[in-house]
């Protein structure tokens, strides 16, 4: 039975080190599903889903360990597959402290889970005023919670003055 | 004795050539700059740059340029078939004294006239703090919270009101209920702008045909278009209780007697704000206004200024809410106005600033008692007078009299408007005195005066005392301090002074085309017999006008190769709506009114899909490759996809990125075949005049920005003019007379011909730089970007340039690696930009965290190399913050841009020098220009908003 690890890395970045961990992860005959990998402000920070025989599992952990100067935490997703309805929100508006914290705080409370989420600040055009951007991709368990959770985004949005869009 | 030749007399009266006091690079800058570029000619550069299949190789046909005095002459012969009589049309047009102090300081005054949207707060505090009063003068008249500065005009203002009514209500219904008296112009536009969105106007009498129907607003105006004032409180009521918001169409000047719109339950206010001493213009360009409730402050179309703090914490005022802006929605906008009419909300502000609430007070009551006084004596002579409430418009009544009455008026020198066949209204304004009353009551009692003093005597207000305005207004200093014209002289001095406007410095902003505003240009703006004239007198009260306007037309045609131009468009998103609803029009007479989608690069002006999605069409995105030219291969898979849908292409020529793209002819037409049609956007036209033509190289239409290409200043946030001009299949479908008709599209905007009263500006430019210069401009504008851009390449790359390292009109420089390198952002470089003296180019577009940066032909060269030695220095600067010897915070660019309190102050608290803050090149000592405030904070703006001032008792401790 094939189990699902979920990985974080994070240290120095230098190059090779995706290279080393791909090669590792196919050497244990594990599957990648999926990353996000980034270098924020100088550091390598790596996601990654992998799926492999549940009896192969801990000789890959313990191989991505031995990876020079990278800090790594594993999780075990088992087999779940999650249900409800999927919404895309957009968010932008000028960047100032807490507008991740305040919508989703909403979204938790709104019985929303996060599946995906991408952030930017980027540079308006015209007034260079810095923007934050945000993207989320969000799991409803319950779908006729949205007017509910629509209603919120919208008094946070005037509040923050931020533009939010729910599709 | 010489025996050379003298030259002709001929030559000698023309020896002082327009051309050449508008271009800046003189003879010897432009061999210099030529040699930079390794070019030997000015031809040779021309025909590197430009497509060999898109270059006109005739002349234009605009014959030769007209000397400054010749042309102002022949103005003057044309200004003087216009027939001067006075206008008691109303329709919210008034005649009005312009205070001259305010003629002379802001509206003749480049200080004012030449400024750009005060995008960059801190060069901008001056013109900032005009609008700010703006917005004061329109919250406090109307009692609503929030104002913005100024929408394009009223009829346009009430098109916006309807869609924010629509965003801002809970009801799901269609329709918008209309009230039968608000001016016929406001009534045409809503027409025109409702259709495409699916709303539903439905005109009749609120008060009567309200109940029991579904609506998500209704417009009202105050006071009606015969004048009435009639009481809508409980309206409102009943509105509210629909889910209905309720829009007020208000006089401004009425609201100095009458219950503001805020006090008896509107949600939104709009209306023209011309009679506070802007010329009439023949129908602009005036201020429109519209304020709200603050609950609905992200929903406000247009900009508004707001109140923030600079780096140490001083008031300074800023732009707020950005992200509302279009171009950063995009095609989700939900209105396209941009530029609107910011030179003269400032002369409208400004106006009651000098008069201050109790001068106001005093011009409202010698309005509403002229009309009131005239009203009674026309009564006491046995005509009927209909109207019982009213501030300054009546009607008289008389079976079949209307046309004897108007007559009778216009033989005494005087226009009324008629009503119908038994009606005539008359609405009084600030300049008429009881010698009009004597006339048009002789004229239209057909008897002598009685004595009106008398009559003044005994009679009370025409205004229901229920609805007499009880409020204060305009209780904040800025409007009780400056009534004297020393003081008030003083004051507009100290504004401008604030600012950098093309006065001081070039203002090198990418695709805005800051040229020259010719002082001649501008003159003929002030003459009477332009600016006197109201949009809807006689057509042959307007033949001086119609005699430019068509000559102007004709010009324009020949500059960009159509078959017809509209000049209604006042601004060049209005342009841009205009013509997509040309194109929907056309395919509609061709029974291919399916046709609604509109193709879109990824890199256009966020105006485009805002005015198509306001025009009913869907916005496809076209991707453009790493060159920033239209992705060939993606136009087909689009093509291929909507082909059927297709309604237009939208692109932009040269493009937003500066490049003439030689696929310009084949993406033409790959779309023509499909069936579609082409928008080019006018915006870089500077890069064309006389060298190609978008009629000619597979356009159908364009909108032209008369305030970039063609000489009209950009008055620090409009006036902007937005003509369209189309091929002749598409003339049948230009914007109609907003007085309606039989025509197959709307009016786009109040007045017939938009902002007639600065087409005297452009029909100058062309008809003084003549078929030659205007075609040395365009050469000169394309030398100055390259020689810019040559210089500045060993120091910052330069995007989209061609192989052989050439730009078109604009150059993009990245600032990307560098802030990689050292964390100093595009923002920075341009308040570093104001210590230099410079207005910074523009910002982070097309492309975020670049410089795009657009000379224009009228700087010179030693203007140029004064700005290219200060993005080199600040090149330098950023290195010596990446390489460590500037703190990553505390250094001069972080900091900028620094005040001259700051670098005066006996501390001084950073770890580089004052001399290296204040005065980093030498060219700076004798010509520094101090930025009044540091770096404005935008986040405290925007989480503290304020967008007018508060009245006296908050400034008292």
């Amino acid at each position: 039975m094939n189990r699902q690890l979920v990985i974080t890395l994070i240290g120095p970045d230098r190059p090779g080190i995706v290279e080393s961990l791909a090669e590792r992860v196919l050497a244990h005959g594990g599957d990648w599903v999926e990353s996000r990998m980034a270098n924020l402000g100088g550091q390598f920070a790596g996601m990654l889903q992998v799926s492999l025989p549940a009896d192969r599992a801990p000789a890959l952990i313990e191989a991505l360990q031995g990876l020079d100067g990278l800090q790594l935490s594993v999780a075990d997703a088992g087999e779940a597959e999650a249900g409800g309805s999927r919404y895309r929100l957009s968010l932008l508006g000028q960047d100032r402290p807490g507008i991740v914290h305040r919508v989703t705080a909403a979204l938790a409370a709104g019985g929303a889970s996060v599946e995906d989420m991408e952030t930017e600040v980027i540079e308006a055009s015209m007034s260079g005023e810095k923007l934050f951007k945000a993207g989320i991709e969000l799991r409803l368990a319950d779908a006729g919670s949205i007017e509910a959770l629509r209603a919120q985004l919208e008094t946070i949005a005037d509040e923050l003055i931020v533009d939010i869009e729910l599709d | 004795m010489t025996t050379q030749q003298p030259p002709s007399l001929d030559a000698l009266q023309h020896s002082d050539r327009f051309a050449d006091r508008h271009l800046g690079p003189r003879a010897q800058e432009q061999r210099e700059m030529l040699a930079a570029l390794g070019m030997d000619s000015l031809e040779q550069l021309i025909d590197a740059v430009i497509p060999a299949n898109i270059r006109r190789d005739d002349a234009m046909g605009i014959g030769p340029g007209l000397g400054e005095q010749e042309a102002l002459a022949r103005l003057k012969e044309i200004a003087g078939r216009n027939r001067l009589l006075k206008s008691c049309i109303g329709l919210g047009f008034h005649a009005t004294h312009t205070p001259p102090v305010i003629l002379r300081n802001v509206l003749e005054n480049p200080a004012w006239y030449t400024a750009y949207t005060p995008y960059q707060a801190e060069i901008s505090q001056g013109r900032m703090e005009a609008l700010f009063n703006f917005q004061t003068l329109v919250s406090d008249l109307t009692g609503l919270e929030l104002a913005n500065a100024s929408l394009l005009d009223e009829a346009t203002a009430c098109a916006e009101a309807m869609t924010l009514c629509q965003r801002m209500s809970k009801s799901k219904s269609k329709v918008f209920f209309v009230d039968r008296d608000c001016f016929p112009q406001n009534i045409e536009v809503l027409r025109t702008r409702a259709e495409p969105l699916g709303i539903e106007i439905v005109v009749g009498d609120p008060l009567s045909e309200l109940e029991g129907r579904d609506c998500f607003g209704l417009l009202l105006q105050y006071p009606g278009v015969n004048g009435d004032i009639r009481d809508y409180r409980a309206l409102c009521g009943m509105a509210h209780e629909k889910q209905a918001l309720v829009a007020v169409a208000a006089d401004l000047l009425a609201l100095t007697r009458l219950l503001p719109p805020g006090e008896f339950g509107a949600d939104v206010a709009v209306g023209n704000s011309q009679r506070f001493g802007v010329p009439l213009g023949y129908g602009g360009p005036h201020a429109a206004y519209m304020a709200t409730r603050d609950a609905f402050k992200r929903s406000m179309p247009g900009r508004l200024i707001g109140l923030s703090i600079d780096r140490h914490g001083n008031p300074a005022y800023r732009l707020a809410l950005q992200t509302r802006e279009q171009h950063i929605r995009r095609e989700k906008a939900t209105s396209n106005i941009c530029t609107a009419q910011a030179l003269l909300a400032v002369m409208a502000a400004c106006y009651a600033v000098y008069h201050g609430p109790e001068g106001l007070k005093k011009i409202a009551a010698r309005v509403h008692r002229g009309a009131r006084v005239l009203a009674a004596a026309l009564a006491d002579a046995g005509l009927t007078v209909e109207t019982e409430a009213f501030f300054d418009t009546f009607v008289i009544r008389g079976a079949g009299r209307a046309d004897d009455w108007m007559e009778a008026a216009l033989h005494a020198g005087y226009n009324l408007r008629r009503v119908d066949d038994d009606r005539v209204a008359i609405a009084w304004d600030e300049t008429l005195t009881p010698e009009d009353m004597a006339a048009l009551y002789e004229a239209l009692a057909g008897r002598d005066a009685p004595d009106f003093e008398a009559l003044n005597a005994r009679l009370e207000d025409a205004i229901p005392a229920a609805l007499e305005r009880q409020s204060d207004f305009l209780t904040a200093p800025v409007f009780n301090r400056y009534h004297s014209e020393t003081e008030m002289m003083r004051y507009l001095r100290h504004l401008a002074d604030k600012d950098l406007a093309l006065d001081r410095a070039m203002i090198p902003l990418g695709s805005c085309t800051m040229k020259l505003n010719a002082a001649a240009e501008l003159m003929p703006v002030s003459w009477p017999e332009f600016g006197q004239l109201h949009p809807f007198v006689p057509a042959d009260q307007a033949e001086g006008y119609h005699a430019l306007i068509e000559e102007l037309e004709e010009l324009l045609c020949k500059t960009t190769g159509y078959d017809a131009v509209s000049m209604q468009p006042n601004s060049g998103a209005q342009g841009e709506y205009a013509g997509l609803l040309a194109i929907r029009a056309w395919h509609e007479s061709r029974g291919e009114g399916h046709r609604h989608v509109c193709l879109i690069p990824a890199s256009a002006h966020g105006t485009n899909p805002a005015s198509a999605q306001m025009a009913g069409m869907k916005v496809v995105v076209v991707g453009t490759d790493e060159r920033g030219n239209i992705d060939l291969d993606d136009l087909d898979r689009k093509l291929e996809q909507h082909g059927a849908d297709l309604a237009a292409i939208m692109i932009t020529y040269p493009s937003t990125h500066g490049v003439f793209e030689e696929s310009v002819v084949e993406v033409c037409e790959r779309v023509h075949r499909q069936g579609g049609q082409v928008y080019i956007d006018g915006a870089n036209m500077n890069a064309m005049v006389g060298l190609c033509a978008p009629g000619r190289f597979g356009g159908d239409v364009s909108h032209l920005n008369l305030h970039k290409t063609f000489a009209i200043p950009h008055g620090g946030g409009g006036p902007g003019v937005g003509p369209i001009g189309v091929k002749a299949h598409l003339a049948p479908f230009l914007p109609g007379n907003p007085l309606g008709g039989d025509q197959a599209v709307g009016a786009v905007a109040a007045a017939p011909w938009g902002s007639a009263g600065i087409l005297p500006i452009s029909w100058a430019y062309i008809r003084m730089m003549g078929d030659a210069g205007l075609t040395e401009a365009s050469k000169l504008a394309i030398l100055n970007a390259n020689y810019l851009a040559r210089r500045l390449s060993a120091h910052y790359p330069i995007l989209y340039s061609s192989e052989q390292g050439l730009v078109a009109h604009e150059c993009i420089i990245d600032l990307r690696p560098l802030k990689d390198s050292s964390g100093i952002t595009v923002d920075d470089v341009a308040k570093r930009l104001i210590d230099y003296g410079f207005h910074a180019p523009t910002m982070s577009f097309p492309v975020p965290g670049t410089l795009m940066i657009e000379p224009t032909e009228s700087e010179s060269k030693q203007e140029i190399d004064r700005l290219c030695d200060a993005l080199i220095a600040i090149r330098g600067e950023i290195d010596r913050v990446a390489g460590g010897e500037l703190d990553a915070e505390d250094n001069p660019l972080r900091q900028a841009p620094h005040t001259a309190a700051e670098v005066s102050a006996d501390a001084w608290h950073h770890g580089y020098g004052r001399q290296l803050a204040a005065w980093p090149v030498a060219s700076l000592q004798g010509a520094k220009y101090w930025s009044p405030v540091a770096r404005v904070d935008n986040v405290h703006g925007d989480r503290h908003l304020v967008c007018s001032c508060p009245p006296l008792t908050e400034y008292e401790d």
